[in-house]
């Protein structure tokens, strides 16, 4: 009988089933990249923080590039549809609209803002802190 | 500030959507608007005649924003010059700040914000005159 890994067999002959060749050495397990040095450990874990930083702020930035030109787009077409429209509900919706496009305005300035590592904690789900108090509007 | 319909402005911006809407929104606010879709383009038509400021999107991989804002000032150096940029503003002064770049507008912005911008561009322009 054949397992569908082929190891009985492999155990009845009495086959090191260390062998296999996928297998990370000692030394390839003390070698690995993620694993902090006995230096970084001296230093404490102030590389680790700035790592995250360097992290945070990439993936800040990188969002506040990409977003920014889309969100222009649709505010700029909701303020030349507010300076046309005329009729009340349609502009109260425009207006909210707004409201909210200016709010995710504020949240790419934030992003853009961000000068340190500091996550909010929302009942175990763990946020970058960027002041997500509240939703502000523009000047 | 100068009547509205007096005041011309270059537009360069390679994505179609933006400078279409960017265009609108200047000539909804009064303004003279020429659009180009390309450096080369950009660069003929700021020979060909005088305006009263360029806008220009930074967000083009292959643009070397220095060089092409000192082509500009070696055309016309009293035209004021502004970018529309997507990233915190202490990151262009650090790597702009001594270019000839006079104004940064952050994306997005709002039919205020680009008011403003022509506004403070042509009191520059006065007080260079």
């Amino acid at each position: 009988m054949t397992d569908e890994f082929e190891t009985q067999g492999d155990r009845r002959r009495g086959k090191d089933r260390r062998s296999d060749t996928n297998r990370r050495s000692g030394r390839d397990r003390r070698s690995g990249t993620e694993r902090r040095t006995s230096k970084d450990r001296r230093a404490g874990w102030g590389k680790v923080d700035q790592e995250r930083l360097r992290g945070a702020l990439t993936a800040a930035a990188t969002v506040a590039h990409l977003f920014s030109q889309p969100l222009t787009i649709v505010i700029g077409h909701v303020d030349l549809l507010l300076s046309k429209v005329e009729d009340g509900a349609t502009r109260k919706k425009l207006e909210i609209i707004k409201e909210q496009l200016q709010s995710l305005s504020m949240t790419l300035q934030d992003l853009r803002s961000l000068r340190q590592y500091k996550t909010v904690d929302l009942d175990g789900l763990v946020l970058l802190d960027i002041a997500l108090r509240k939703v502000r509007k523009l000047d | 500030m100068r009547d509205a319909k007096k005041t011309e402005i270059l537009l360069w911006d390679k994505h179609s959507t933006e400078r279409e809407l960017v265009e609108e929104m200047l000539t909804n606010l009064g303004f003279k608007v020429t659009a180009v879709s390309n450096e080369h383009d950009c660069l003929r038509e700021f020979s060909s005649r005088k305006y009263d400021l360029v806008i220009f999107d930074q967000g083009l991989p292959d643009l070397d924003v220095r060089r092409f804002v000192d082509e500009l000032a070696e055309i016309d150096q009293m035209t004021p010059i502004a970018m529309m940029a997507t990233l915190a503003v202490e990151f262009y002064q650090e790597r702009f700040g001594d270019s000839n770049i006079d104004f940064l507008i952050v994306k997005p912005f709002e039919l205020v914000q680009l008011r403003r911008l022509v506004e403070e561009a042509v009191e520059l322009a006065e007080r260079l005159k």
